[in-house]
């Protein structure tokens, strides 16, 4: 099977499940407990009562007292959090803060012509007065965000009455099992207990989630949501690509380094692919896995018990593909041979990198530079700032990108409360209690890519018709948006950025 | 100090004119019988919560929060408002969850804050409204949850009139005149709240035209006239000799308040026309309308040698309000006929300076959880009598106050209080009379413990409940310019 037939996804989907579905020994964690789970999802409603359940804290003394009545935290938390340094004790929150430094640096810096970026404006100009009205329109909806923001700028001006109030209405309309917005109510108001109390909740997250569910998580989320789906979609493109401009050597070897969150979901396509090019598949096709031990960052853990590898390799000799996989741990020396067409995959990994003292990211880039791949795919979430201001502002561009998150798995899953909708909401609601911001505008991430030595290439028409033909398979609410003379692809949900890929040379 | 009269004998006469259901609740104040089972001070939870949520940074500086406050102290006397019910009686105990009165406090004032100002979100009021409407509805078991319903259809009504896709969907809960004058009635006997305006003003007005031959009172909002009534009786009993007072009464009204108010004016003066003949009161009756809200002197038919007596009576829920603008215009342009005397009744709530939507929000609650307070003391919350008056008459009391605090901000914003505004205008006060303050205390005499009267200055009385508040009457006079 060749990429040029624009119908790639069902069979896509229906390989993967095959796949997946082969024998295999799965052991269910003996750490998951129902009931702890189920705790969790009512404690937002459920947490006030405790309170007052308590003969000793009458109603009206412990609420005057301590002003916790409401809020059910510990006195003494709330006045740990008055006294104790705050992380971030900027100037006043700007939440909307123009990226204006990031633009005036990168057109300081900028090799590339300066007319790509011109234009890539002048398009968003005039892209600008249709997406606003119907921006603001969204936005008057989101009524999460008006309750959330104020009570996270509550906590940074230290207005302990006032977080009380948003904590307790917050938690009168939360729900996780309801709309999009109470949903994002429930997730934010747990984060800014979280942040209040420092007190954690067992939840079931991507690390701590059974296999097996975790598996079917990941095929449900990837048939309903093209969230991940068409970021792997465009990289696989773009390898097929980077390798047919190789006319001399097709069938050298293929080594991939895999920076990534598709727990293997994205290479079985890309196999199916590559043994059907009429020259067959590579000799050897090598995948280094770069694993990431610490689970902070949303989407990139994996439960102990799963591992794919030798399910890949046996779906891959099905296909008479010699493939090899080795995982590593971070940046570890990455064993490249000159005989090989390395390509390095990078997608939704690398914003976990620290980005305000020392630019990790772009020494990550640099060091990738270093290990001379024939093409690098790099996917990132679009975000609108670049700079981290206080604990409120943050926050607020997190609620942003999880609102997204929380809009789109409401529209693409059908059930309510499915299981495996649970765990992707939680799994994504982790970006709420990093430190880091998430997001930072794909201007940041192209100079970076620029000031490594990278040069951006267009994606092919193949890539893009690809990319075209398995949105319809989605909500009509997704779209993608070519820019940057089709170096940039945007992955957008009702209008506003989620994500973009890009490749490099 | 003389009496001319007794006393006594003139509360009577007040209260003959209401209706038959007096004796009932006197019966049910005099012996006692309440079903006060609820032992949570309303009012000590808003005090806490208002405290609460006053610490916001943006609305307030610690010293304005203080005279609000302030008087809402060491009243937390919940207990006294228990009653033990241990005697065998099976009452039905609506105990709620205590914090349940708080989680509702909270939800009223975010969908209050959400419903107005530069952060106003039509979707997040919506979505706290509907919470609320579950939580609540007006024939709840308990005060607070009561309050909250009405409340939430207040702010409910506000989200309605805004919305722009159904613009003249005036879906008010539209009662029967019927309806609305007999609810006045029972909270007449529920509550001393409508007649200590009544009674501390006629009483002002009957020492001040004493040696009057001709009075003109001109009224600025009629209502149903039962004022009058009462004081026609009075200048009667007092009248031995054979030459009885001349009263004439010019009541306005207004063009803004639409043909209804045109019609209830007249209805009033037909109503009082009867009553003073059947009586022997001379007596005659002027409608005076007022275009544009302004009112003008040239419009009254003044008579030589005549006591004039402007008669404001803010206090009771007037469903299309005055603004203090209007208000300030009329007694500005009444100045000038020199009256004898003015009287100033206006509620306890609102009119507090330059101060933020959100205390005025919460002065409102405070104010209607005092009202009802009150009404808990005297009547079981499971009458249905109460389930009317708060659903005809508080109940759109509660709504017109929310528009009010809600729609023009500046101009109830700028407005710090009654008395200071007429004292600075140039009007005299006018002492309150010994006889007044005993006949003022006499009528709370007649309710339940926890009203009391206390005077403001030399020329006001302010009837309250327990540390609040409710309403309050003044009396000037103004002589510039001496014929």
């Amino acid at each position: 099977m060749s990429l040029e037939e624009t119908e790639p996804v069902n069979q896509t989907l229906d390989h993967v499940l095959g796949w997946l579905e082969d024998s295999m020994s799965l052991t269910p964690l003996p750490e998951f407990d129902d009931s702890d789970l189920l705790h969790e999802f009512d404690g937002s409603q459920t947490w006030e009562w405790d309170q007052t359940q308590d003969p000793e804290h009458g109603f009206i003394q412990s609420y005057s007292q301590d002003l916790s009545a409401c809020g059910g935290f510990e006195a003494t938390n709330l006045e740990l959090v008055s006294e104790a340094p705050f992380m971030y004790s900027d100037p006043p929150p700007q939440l909307q803060q123009p990226n204006d430094q990031s633009r005036k640096r990168s057109s300081n810096e900028l090799i590339q012509p300066q007319h790509v970026k011109r234009s890539a404006r002048s398009k968003k100009k005039s892209n600008k007065s249709s997406e606003k009205s119907s921006k603001d329109g969204n936005k008057e909806e989101r009524w999460a965000e008006q309750l959330l923001n104020p009570c996270a700028l509550a906590i940074t001006s230290r207005n302990s009455s006032r977080v009380q109030h948003y904590l307790c209405v917050l938690s009168e309309l939360a729900s996780s099992s309801g709309d999009a917005n109470r949903r994002l109510a429930a997730f934010g108001l747990r984060a800014l207990q979280h942040h209040l109390s420092s007190s954690s909740s067992p939840v079931v997250t991507f690390a701590s989630a059974e296999a097996k569910m975790f598996q079917k998580t990941l095929l449900k989320f990837y048939e309903v949501s093209p969230w991940f789906a068409l970021p792997n979609n465009m990289a696989n493109s773009a390898i097929l690509q980077i390798l047919a401009q190789d006319p001399i050597d097709k069938k050298k070897d293929l080594h991939i380094v895999d920076i990534g969150v598709s727990h293997g979901m994205q290479w079985p396509t890309l196999l199916e692919a590559l043994s059907g090019r009429p020259e067959g598949p590579p000799h050897r096709v090598r995948i280094t896995v770069v694993s990431e031990p610490s689970s902070d960052i949303p989407f990139s853990a994996v439960p102990p018990a799963y591992s794919y590898g030798t399910r890949l390799i046996g779906f891959a000799r099905s296909l008479n593909i010699n493939l090899h996989i080795s995982v590593l741990d971070k940046f570890q020396l990455i064993n490249t041979s000159p005989h090989e067409n390395l390509i390095v995959c990078v997608q939704f990994r690398l914003h976990q990198l620290n980005h305000s003292m020392l630019d990790e990211r772009g020494e990550a880039l640099i060091a990738l530079r270093s290990l001379g791949p024939k093409g690098v795919v790099l996917c990132e979430n679009n975000g609108e700032c670049t700079s981290i201001g206080d604990f409120a502002a943050g926050f607020s561009m997190k609620l942003e990108y999880l609102w997204k998150f929380l809009d789109s798995t409401s529209s693409g899953f059908k059930e309510e409360d499915s299981e495996e909708r649970k765990l992707m909401e939680e799994e994504a609601t982790k970006v709420l209690m990093t430190g880091e911001y998430v997001n930072e505008g794909k201007e940041k991430w192209f100079e970076r890519m620029i000031k490594a030595g990278f040069v951006a290439e267009e994606f092919g028409e193949d890539a893009i018709d690809g990319a075209k033909s398995l949105l319809r398979k989605y909500d009509n609410n997704w779209e993608i948006r070519m820019e940057d003379g089709g170096t940039f692809a945007g992955l957008m949900w009702k209008g506003e950025s989620v994500s973009f890929c890009s490749l490099w040379k | 100090m003389t009496m001319d009269y007794p006393y006594e004998d003139f509360l009577d006469l007040f209260f003959s004119t209401n209706t038959n259901s007096t004796a009932a609740a006197a019966s049910t104040s005099s012996c006692g019988y309440s079903l006060n089972d609820i032992d949570i001070d309303w009012d000590c939870d808003f005090r806490d919560v208002i405290e609460s949520i006053m610490g916001d940074e943006g609305v307030m500086t610690e010293s304005e929060s203080s005279p609000m406050l302030l008087g809402q102290e060491g009243l937390c006397n919940s207990a006294s408002t228990g009653l033990s019910v241990a005697d065998g009686v099976s009452v039905e105990e609506p105990k709620i969850d205590e914090s349940k009165g708080l989680r509702l406090v909270h939800l009223l004032v975010a969908a209050a804050e959400a419903s107005t100002g530069v952060n106003k979100s039509r979707e997040l009021t919506r979505v706290i409204l509907a919470r609320l409407k579950d939580l609540v509805s007006p024939g709840d078991s308990t005060n607070m949850e009561r309050l909250a319903a009405h409340f939430t259809n207040g702010l409910s009504k506000l989200l309605e009139r805004d919305n722009v896709l159904r613009p003249n969907q005036h879906r008010d809960d539209v009662y029967d005149q019927a309806d609305v004058i007999s609810a006045f009635e029972m909270l007449q006997n529920m509550s001393p709240y409508v007649n200590f305006g009544y009674l501390t003003t006629t009483q002002a007005i009957l020492e001040s035209v004493k040696y009057e031959r001709r009075i003109h009172i001109v009224d600025y909002d009629i209502a149903e006239g039962v004022q009058w009534a009462s004081l026609m009786q009075a200048l009667l009993s007092r009248n031995t000799g054979t030459s009885a007072q001349h009263l004439r009464i010019t009541a306005l009204s207004r063009a803004t308040n639409g043909k209804k108010s045109v019609a209830s004016v007249q209805e009033a003066g037909r109503r009082l026309t009867t009553f003073a003949e059947s009586i022997g009161q001379p007596f005659s009756f002027h409608h005076c309308k007022l275009e544009n809200d302004a009112f003008n002197t040239s419009s009254l038919k003044l008579v030589r040698g005549e006591a004039m007596v402007i008669n404001c009576m803010l206090h009771l829920p007037r469903f299309s309000h005055q603004t203090p603008n209007s208000v300030i215009s009329f007694l500005l342009e009444a100045k000038t006929l020199n009256p004898k005397l003015v009287t100033l009744v206006h509620e306890e709530v609102g009119l507090m300076g330059n101060q933020g939507f959100l205390n005025r929000f919460m002065d409102l609650l405070h104010q209607f959880s005092a009202i009802f307070d009150s009404l808990e003391a005297g009547l079981s919350i499971t009458n249905p009598a109460r389930g009317f008056v708060e659903r005809v008459f508080i109940g759109p009391w509660v709504a017109n106050w929310l528009k009010r605090i809600t729609a023009d901000d500046t101009e109830v914003e700028s407005f710090a209080s009654w008395p200071q505004w007429l004292e600075t205008n140039g009007f005299e006060p006018m002492e309150v009379s010994f006889a007044n303050r005993c006949q003022a205390k006499l009528l709370l005499s007649l309710f339940n413990d926890g009203y009391r009267v206390e005077e403001l200055g030399h020329n006001g009385l302010v009837l309250g409940w327990k540390s609040r508040r409710l309403v309050s009457a003044s009396f000037w006079a103004s002589h510039d310019s001496n014929q």
